[in-house]
Formats: structure tokens, sequence, C-alpha cells
């Protein structure tokens, strides 16, 4: 039933988008000319294509969430059970983990990976 | 009658108990009519979903006028006050606009990102509903893996950005999509160490036990550093001032949305106030204990509370000038992921020597 209303979400979101872009195509003026249909670049001509190169940063950054990303997806399960583990075995486990990934950011910094230049 | 009475009184107070009832009703009927059961249940799925999707439509119009006459009135002006009583029904003026407007699709576009971005976009936003917590047993579905399930989800918001940037084939428009994606990424993280700091606190990914398991005062007494830096890394992560640079007027007309019109614009627009209502409802929940409150039904404390962070919200934005890009991205990785990795450990330390 759950995972069945997720699903009907699902298709509900996609019927909603569709429509209210039907909708606006049932209701709206067509009058397409040359002008209006060209890229805007703040009234001047547009020059070339703009699928350039753009700068690697957003890449190394992509990158750094990936590794965070993961981390909390391990780190998650760790906190539901946190409670329920007597011990101090689960918190020095966990404090060891986020001191590689601690490293790893310190890395990260000192290589200049952070820096947005 | 009084069973009558203490329906609707459950349907305010015990909405679950309620929904039970009309549930176990509709099959008892559905049943006289030997229909299979299923289709009963698809029909209700659906009902629920629709419910989401007009309560989206409501709130968002709601939300923006509640956000203009804000902007107004912090800058000594008046805000929309024509049509209708102090101006209430000028987005929904705004909207029919939107609906009868020409959508134009350039030609240098691709076609199919430069359609799936708005779709994406909304997609996840509309997806959150599913396991938000209204009231009392007033939730499409209680995840067991709810606060997964809205970081996932609420992730697949940048795949959009990036198809609606790239698929323009614009450059302001590329630029924009790559500089919000590289900023909602990056301030994901704090939010995602906040969020793993509440289940610590509470021990469960279901929302509803998140809400029950916060003490009166919420959890905002527990952990102010946790509550400050899910402020900043929301008003981040959706985009707004101070942190509006993938959109920043001045130098990138209006970023990824500078080629859409019409209802696709709206669909950005749209998701972009239901985002900052979710952000102001996820601190209702995570901080404030969500629907818990004296008196009045849960579904209007719910409301109070993430109207009072959406609030807050709001006055950041209209209260500080836009940073820049660099100080931006900087801040997330060196200052605030810091902060939530140290909130992290200082307070698995503290749940286990307390």
């Amino acid at each position: 039933m759950e995972y069945g209303m997720l699903l009907a979400f699902l298709v509900f979101a996609l019927i909603f988008v569709v429509g209210g872009v039907a909708a606006n195509w049932l209701l709206m003026p067509h009058k397409p000319n040359a002008t209006k249909n060209s890229t805007y670049e703040c009234g001047v001509e547009p020059i070339s294509d703009a699928n350039i190169r753009y700068n690697i940063r957003f890449y190394v950054y992509a990158l750094m969430y990936v590794v965070f990303a993961v981390e909390a997806v391990f780190l998650f399960p760790w906190a539901v059970v946190f409670k329920e583990i007597p011990g101090l075995m689960p918190l020095f486990e966990a404090v060891l983990f986020i001191l590689i990934l601690v490293l790893a950011l310190a890395y990260a910094w000192k290589k200049g990976a952070l820096k947005w230049d | 009658m009084t069973a009558f009475m203490q329906f609707l009184k459950d349907l305010l107070y015990d909405s679950g108990k309620a929904f039970g009832l009309i549930y176990d009703g509709g099959h008892k009927i559905w049943a006289g009519f030997n229909l299979p059961p299923l289709t009963l249940d698809i029909i209700f799925l659906l009902i629920a979903a629709a419910c989401a999707a007009a309560f989206i439509a409501i709130n968002a119009l709601f939300i923006i006028w509640f956000e203009r006459k804000i902007s107004a009135r912090m800058q000594l002006r008046r805000g929309p006050n024509r049509v209708g009583i102090f101006g209430i029904f000028q987005t929904v003026a705004d909207t029919i606009k939107l609906l009868i407007k020409e959508d134009i699709t350039p030609k240098a576009v691709d076609k199919l990102a430069f359609f799936l971005g708005p779709l994406l976009v909304m997609t996840s936003t509309f997806m959150v509903f599913l396991v938000m917590p209204f009231g009392k047993g007033l939730i499409a579905a209680d995840l067991n893996i709810g606060v997964i399930y809205i970081l996932a989800v609420t992730g697949l918001t940048v795949l959009g950005l990036l198809c609606a940037g790239w698929g323009s084939n614009n450059k302001y428009s590329l630029i924009g999509g790559m500089r919000s994606a590289a900023q909602i990424v990056s301030y994901e993280i704090p939010n995602v160490l906040v969020m793993l700091t509440i289940v610590l606190l509470s021990g469960s990914m279901k929302l509803g036990d998140i809400i029950a398991a916060q003490p009166t005062v919420g959890y905002v007494w527990m952990q102010p550093v946790a509550f400050i830096i899910f402020l900043i890394a929301s008003n981040a992560e959706i985009n707004r001032g101070p942190f509006d640079l993938p959109e920043a007027e001045s130098e990138l007309v209006s970023g990824f949305i500078t080629e859409y019109s019409g209802m696709k614009f709206a669909f950005f627009f749209l998701a972009e106030y239901t985002n900052l209502f979710i952000a102001g409802a996820l601190g209702a929940v995570l901080f404030l204990g969500g629907w818990t409150g004296p008196v009045l039904p849960p579904f209007m404390w719910f409301m109070i509370k993430s109207y009072f962070v959406v609030f807050l919200l709001m006055w950041i934005r209209w209260t500080f000038p836009r940073i820049r890009v660099d100080h931006l991205m900087e801040f997330a990785w060196k200052v605030l992921i810091p902060i939530a990795l140290l909130n992290l450990v200082v307070t698995a330390f503290v749940i286990k020597f307390h």
C-alpha cells in the first residue's frame, strides 16, 4: 500500500506537469517568428552554440559530493541503531569512520580542490 | 448524531482514525457491489495524490502572495493590493496570465532536455509530499526510510536543473544550471549531516517517529547549531537570496529559466515556492515538533510552525545582500561541513555518556 502510494504520486506528478503544459498549449496563441525563436543573448545576435566547455571545478565539487553522499548512506543505518547497541563500540567505529573522512576533506582542502577561483 | 460529531472531531484531531473508518466503510460498500477490492485501493491512492496536488497549488498561491507582501513591507512598500481583498488573488491572476501566454520553444534548444527540466523539477518536488506529516495520521505514506526518501527525491531536482540549463542551449542558462547544481550538491551535505544528527537523537528515519520522539519543546533547544545550519543550507538549496547566485539577475538574466516561458516557466516557479514550503515544513518536523501542540488541530499547528520557518527564510532573503560565488561555495565546504560533522560527533558522545 505504501509503495503503491509512491507510484500513485509519481503518476499524478507526471500528469500534473504534462497536463499543465498541454492546457497551456491549447490556450496559448501560436505565432512563432524567427526573432522570437532565436536564442536570447541580451539583444545581440547569438554567437555560436552554447554547448561549450565549462570549468573543471564543477566536476571536482561533484566528486566531493559523491564521497560525502556515500558517507551519509553508510551513516544513516548507524544512526538508527546507535541507541540500541550497548557499549562504546558503535561510537568509536563511527568516530574512526568520520575521522577518515575528515582526513580526506583536509587533503582536498590542502590541495586546493575546495577553492573556487 | 454523537457518532457523527465524534467522526468530525476525529477528522480534525486524529485524522488517521477517521480515514481508517472511511477506508473500512468504503471497502464494505465496495464488497456489497461485488467489485474487486484492489480497484477501490487504487481509487483511494489517486484521491490522496489529488489532495496533495490541490494542496501544492493552493499553498503555492498563498505562499507567493505571502512572500510579496513580506518583501513589500520590509521595503516600505504596500505590495499587491488590487486583486481581491489585500491582493490575495494576485497570484491567481498571474497564474491565469501564464496559462494563456505563448510557450516559446527556441529553435536551438534540445527539445527533450528542455521539456525534461520542468518535468523533473516539479515531479521531485511533488514526490516529497508523500511523506509529509500534515497531522496525526494525515500522511500519505509514513515510509520507514522517510528522511532518506526526502533526500533522494530532492536530489532529483539537480538533474532537472542540469537538463534545463544544458537543454536551453543558451550561455546564461548553462552557467546558471551548472552553478545551481554545484550549489545544491554542496549545501546538500550539511543538510544531510543535520538530518543524520536528528536521526541519531530519535533513533528512526520515519518522520512520524521523529515527531513522537521529540520533547514538547522540540529538538531546536537540543540542537540549536543544527537548526542554524539547517536554515542556511536549506536557504541555499532552494536557490534563494542571499544565495541566489544561479539566477543572479544582474549577471545571468535569470539563470536556467532564461529561455522558459508560459506554463514551463510557471512550473519552475511553482517548484521553487513549493520547495520553500518543504524547507519550512522539514524545519517544523525535525526541529519544532511537527504537528504536536495544545488545543488547535494538528494540521493547524503544522501549518503555523511551517510558516514560522518559512517566514524566517523570507526574512533572511530580504535582509542580506547577495554574496559572492567563491564565498558561497567555500562557506559550505570550509565552514558548514566541519561544524556539522563536529556537531554530529558531539551529539553521539553526549547520547552515549548521558
